[in-house]
């Protein structure tokens, strides 16, 4: 039909590519700088484009604000542990393993509705 | 006997793969003998742990189609139930193997059973994903020594130790693992002939047909990942006795799972010799590479960037691996 396939591709995979390297450039306010800490910023993009729906921005972008709750609202751990007195929260690191939660809770949206919150229906 | 027999069968396959593999398996039972240094050793020991798992891989993500990149995490099962079972009660590992391939399979039936729903890609990451959140659980468990890992000493127990695989030479471990190598090639001899093996090739070519043939397509899926499963788990439960320091960074991370796919894909995925191939090429290319480049010409670094290379390059122009090549090859001289 007229419409170069490969160039396309190519030409999403770049624009992909420049977002994030703006993002990248944008972390580093937050993060120590090294060659790994791609890996867990990789996942955690699987999990906000599963859960705003494949093939949808603005899903993406409330899936991001969605995603952030998430990962921090178990660190409210230590509020219920200190305000409650219940001892054996204590011992729970919970922010050890925020982003636990965040695969856990992509694998439940692949299982239960892959579409995402935005997705195409496929 | 029916299986065994069957196991024991190779004539399928031309008689010039049968006379390289039989060279290879001579010089394989020979090797400590000739006077190869003991990083030669070592490097041969990791050959044969990797084609084992590439082999289990190969079941699923071969014969299966289904590319699945959680392995890690039943090696992180194996391990830690042998480490922990040696630590805290003193079981010897051939006790302690079976049960750690119960708990792999016990939770590889939990998550493959929802798991399979999904196809291509999304099975893919998904696989990543529980063995992430399994990887991270370990990082914070104590009773398994949270990020600190398990250390077996060997100080501790008598020196050869067949009961707990505690030896001090590395050719104890070297004709153990072979005997596990031998035992997975014919596991795998038969599995591909089984009827199990025929139905997972239906699937791979086209699910739908599967299906309307009477092929229960999920649960031949969901057995054979347990399959899979055991394998790399049998070797996980080897790995912390061989290397007895165990952490999740080292044995669970996506590292391990990336390199477990890579040894089959890259040697040819849907066939037996495959994984072994790849796993020939790819461990002892990283090795040597290392001490070359890094430990002797002093450039630490290189070595990863001119083995990341060939494996692009490998990829880029024969996508099926080194046994499809050997296959292209073949077609075009019958033709």
């Amino acid at each position: 039909m007229g419409i170069p396939t490969q160039r396309m591709n190519a030409l999403a995979w770049g624009i992909g590519g420049g977002t994030v390297t703006i993002a990248g450039a944008l972390i580093v306010n937050f993060w120590s700088v090294n060659p790994f800490i791609g890996l867990l910023f990789t996942m955690i993009a699987f999990a906000i484009v599963a859960l705003g729906g494949f093939g949808s921005v603005p899903g993406a972008f409330f899936a991001g604000l969605v995603v952030g709750m998430i990962t921090e609202l178990p660190g409210f751990w230590d509020f219920f542990t200190y305000t409650f007195e219940w001892d054996w929260m204590a011992d729970v690191p919970m922010t050890s393993f925020k982003y636990m939660w965040v695969y856990l809770a992509y694998f439940l949206i692949m299982v239960l509705r892959p579409r995402g919150l935005f997705g195409w229906k496929q | 006997m029916e299986a065994i027999k069957s196991a024991l069968d190779f004539s399928d396959f031309p008689r010039l793969d049968l006379i390289v593999a039989g060279c290879v398996l001579i010089f394989l039972l020979a090797f400590p003998v000739f006077p190869f240094s003991a990083f030669a050793m070592a490097t041969v020991i990791q050959f044969l742990m990797f084609s084992i798992y590439g082999m289990g891989w190969n079941t699923i993500g071969g014969y299966g189609g289904q590319v699945d990149l959680g392995k890690a995490q039943y090696v992180g099962i194996g391990a830690y139930t042998t480490a922990v079972m040696l630590i805290r009660w003193d079981i010897p590992f051939w006790v302690s193997m079976p049960i750690g391939v119960l708990f792999a399979v016990t939770w590889s039936f939990i998550i493959g059973y929802p798991l399979f729903r999904l196809k291509g890609h999304y099975f893919a990451i998904a696989t990543i994903a529980t063995s992430l959140v399994l990887k991270d659980l370990f990082e914070v468990w104590d009773f398994v020594g949270a990020a600190r890992g398990l250390e077996i000493s060997p100080i501790k127990y008598q020196a050869p130790d067949f009961l707990r695989l505690i030896f001090k030479e590395d050719i104890y471990y070297y004709y153990v693992l072979l005997g596990f190598f031998v035992l997975g090639i014919l596991y795998i001899n038969w599995f591909r002939k089984s009827r199990l093996g025929f139905q997972l090739r239906c699937i791979k070519d086209n699910e739908d047909v599967a299906r309307s043939l009477g092929i229960n397509v999920h649960l031949a899926k969901v057995k054979t990942y347990a399959i899979a499963t055991a394998f790399v788990s049998v070797m996980g439960s080897f790995h912390a006795s061989y290397i007895k320091v165990i952490e999740p960074e080292d044995t669970m991370s996506l590292n391990i799972s990336i390199l477990i796919a890579l040894m089959a894909m890259l040697g040819g995925a849907g066939s037996l010799w495959g994984p072994i191939i790849g796993a020939g090429i790819l461990i002892p290319l990283k090795s040597y590479l290392k001490e070359w480049l890094g430990a002797t010409a002093g450039l630490v670094g290189i070595d990863l960037v001119i083995y990341a290379m060939i494996i692009m390059v490998i990829a880029a122009f024969e996508p099926k691996g080194i046994w499809g090549i050997v296959q292209k090859i073949r077609r075009r001289k019958r033709k």
